[in-house]
Parts: structure tokens; sequence; C-alpha cells
């Protein structure tokens, strides 16, 4: 990992008007649910929107711009690259999430609705968890396409993983109803850990699906960034 | 420009060690899954009633339409789960209030219907198709359905014990009288 590219990568992201423009209503508007519901349930998840806001383009905006190419001219290795921009971002997402689910739970208790301060923890820990495996699909993706090219790929699996899987339910077929299922948190993980605060069991299942999304994703990235040419007569 | 990385060598060393944990993972992820399906809980049947002071008559979901067709009455699905404030909110200050539980039982066929997906992974067959028949989406949340019209109304989240009986009084009435038959003309 290298801290002066996850520096450059934090501030990029967090100079870029429209990615403010978007992180602004992200943060803000859950934070009214939980007025409205005296509960921390709408923060269920907003690491992973956080991640999605952060990491989009990651790498294929460097890509379609040049910076890349400037990057790699100096001695610096591509899986580091990749790790630095995944750790960033999901650095970041982090820090968002502890910063909105300290607000929200003195909004929730200020209204008499306040969970119990490991609920709390917990929420940030799966919002923690949730951030890495969303950075690790953006890395991942935008490791593949050029520019914002990975929103679209995941819009477009998103919505075909939940028509087939409509489909697949209606007619019963259940092999492929759960493969599109899968597919679909694999892209976008879901992750219960309330079971650390007393309530449940673990789903095991779901956590790791959340780790494996991560590390593969990850892997995946680097794979594909060692394998890009680039030359500046690339275009 | 970034500082070169302190180690040099190939500065595109593919991770063979992070490939090669990302595939036992997910081998791990397909088995646990597959193991899951097959030890699936059996499906228990939602409690009608529940307790700790809570004083509504709740039905089972199974016949709530029946009871709700053969009385004229809509059903009320409160949809709650055993990790939401709210939900005990509404049930101390609305369910566990012997006047509005009377008003409730009065005018509706009252149907509890708790989610248990954060606890245990899933739900059953029965909560599941009720809460994407209804796009339950956050709890708590109350839906008055007449299934002789169709109709239905939501209401999402806590508003207050006062909120709440008066949404519930004004729901019950706007569906009956939708579903009152309307008399021919020239007869009272």
């Amino acid at each position: 990992m290298n801290v002066t590219l996850m520096r450059a990568f934090a501030r990029q992201r967090l100079t870029s008007p429209m990615r403010l423009f978007l992180l602004a209503p992200a943060f803000s508007f859950p934070l009214f649910a939980v007025l409205f519901m005296t509960s921390l349930q709408p923060l269920q998840s907003i690491g992973s929107l956080f991640a999605m806001l952060l990491t989009a383009g990651a790498i294929g905006q460097e890509v379609s711009s040049g910076v890349l190419q400037l990057t790699f001219a100096r001695p610096i290795s591509r899986p580091s690259y990749v790790a630095s921009r995944w750790a960033a971002a999901t650095l970041m997402s982090i820090v968002l999430v502890i910063a909105q689910v300290a607000i929200g739970f003195a909004l929730a208790a200020a209204r008499g609705g306040a969970p119990s301060p490991m609920q709390a923890l917990v929420l940030v820990l799966e919002n923690a968890l949730l951030a890495g495996a969303s950075a690790a699909v953006f890395v991942c993706l935008s490791s593949l396409v050029n520019g914002l090219g990975d929103v679209a790929i995941l819009a477009m699996a998103w919505i075909t993983l939940q028509l087939a899987g409509g489909v697949a339910s209606l007619k019963h077929w259940t092999l492929a109803a759960r493969l599109c299922e899968e597919l679909r948190h694999t892209l976008q993980p879901e992750l219960s850990l309330m079971w650390l605060a007393g309530q449940g069991t673990p789903d095991w299942a779901a956590l790791l699906t959340v780790v494996s999304t991560t590390v593969l994703g990850l892997a995946i990235a680097i794979v594909a960034v060692n394998r890009k040419e680039l030359t500046y007569a690339a275009g | 420009m970034p500082p070169a990385d302190a180690r040099r060598g190939d500065t595109r060393r593919d991770p063979v060690l992070l490939l090669a944990l990302g595939v036992a993972l997910l081998v791990a992820r397909i088995g646990v899954t597959t193991w899951q399906a097959a030890h699936a809980p059996a499906e228990a049947p939602m409690p009608a009633a529940r307790n700790t002071g809570d004083l509504v008559p709740w039905v089972p979901a199974a016949n709530a339409e029946g009871m709700s067709r053969t009385s004229g009455k809509p059903v009320l699905y409160e949809f709650s789960a055993e990790w939401c404030g709210p939900c005990g909110l509404l049930r101390d200050q609305v369910f566990a209030d012997r006047e509005h539980a009377a008003a409730i039982a009065n005018a509706y066929v009252p149907v509890h219907v708790i989610d248990r997906a954060r606890e245990d992974g899933r739900n059953n067959a029965l909560v599941d198709s009720l809460e994407r028949e209804f796009h339950v989406d956050a709890f708590p949340t109350l839906v008055v359905w007449m299934p002789a019209t169709g109709e239905r109304m939501t209401q999402r989240g806590y508003a207050g014990a006062d909120g709440t009986v008066q949404w519930l009084k004004d729901a019950g009435t706007t569906l009956r009288l939708h579903a009152a038959p309307v008399p021919a003309p020239g007869k009272p």
C-alpha cells in the first residue's frame, strides 16, 4: 500500500464537486429518516453507498484521462496502486459511516429511541465490511472498463439479475433463482452482524460472501491492471 | 508524483496468494450456502399473539383474509422486528393501551408479522411473501388491506401514539367507505 497514493486519491475524491453533491444527500437524508423513525435502521448498508460514490471510476477514469500512464512512469507496483485506491475509498467510507452513525445515535437518543451502544458499534462494523466489499467490486469493474463504465456495468448486471431472478422464481427454477440471488449478493453484498449484539444466530454464508467478494474483487482488479498496456499513443 | 515503492523488482507481480485465498473463500461460501439451504429451519408458524403487555387479539396470518371477507373488516398487518426500537414504542404506547387495543380489535382483523431475517438469516415463506406483497422495507410498517377491493394503505415508521391511532381511524374508515356497496338510485 502506498500512503501518498492513498492521500492523493482521497484529495481527488473530496474535491470533486459532483461526488460531494452526491455524498451530501447520501449522508444527510438517512439522518432525516432516523429522526422520523427514531431508529438507526435507515443507516443499514449505507457503507456500500458511500463506497460506491467514492470508488466509481477509481481506475477507469485514470486510464481515460491519461493519468495512469504518468503515474506508472514512476516505479510504482501495480498491485500497490490498486490496493491503495481500494484502501483509501474504504477508509473514507468508514469515516463517513462513523460520523453518520454517531449523529444518528444522538438524534435517536434525543427522541427517546436510541439503540444500545453495542448495536451502534455492530452497525459501524457491518457498514465497514460492506464498504470494503463494495469498494472492491467497483475497483474490480473499474479496472476492466474506462471512464465510469463500472457504474453502467453494475447497473446493467443488477437489472439483468433482478429480471432473470424474477423469471426463475415465477417458473420455479430453483437453481437459477438461487444463482441470480448469489450473483446479486456478490455485486451488492448484504450483511447482518447483530448476532454480535446477542440477537439471532450468525449468518456465515453472508459473512463469507462479503469477505470472498472483497478478496476476489481486489485480486481480479490487480490481475487486470497488471495486464493493461499503457502507452502515450494509446489515445 | 508519488514516491517509488520501497520494494524493487517486478511491478506487475500477480497476486497468486490473494487469488488462491479468494477462490478458497468462494468455495467455502458455496459450501456453507449449500449446507444452509439443505438445513434450513423448519417453517415455524407465526405467532398469532405476543406477550409483554400487548392487548391486541392478533390472529394468524393464514386466517386473516377469510376472517376479513366474513366480517367485512379490513386486515391490519403490523410488520415489526425484535431488534426494532420504534416497534417496541408502538407496542407499549398503542397495542398495550386497553382503549386503543379494543378499537383496533373492533375495526380490524389484526395480524402481527415479525421479521426474523436479521436473527435467522432468512424469514419463513409466509413472512417473505407478505413483505414482498406489501413492499415492506422498514419497521414498523402498518398496512391496512381490504381483501374484497384489494385497496390498501400503508404507514412506514412510528408516527407517535396519537399519529398512529389517528391514521388507523382514517385508514379503516376510508377503506370501509370504498368497500361499501353503492345504493341503487331511488333507494335510501
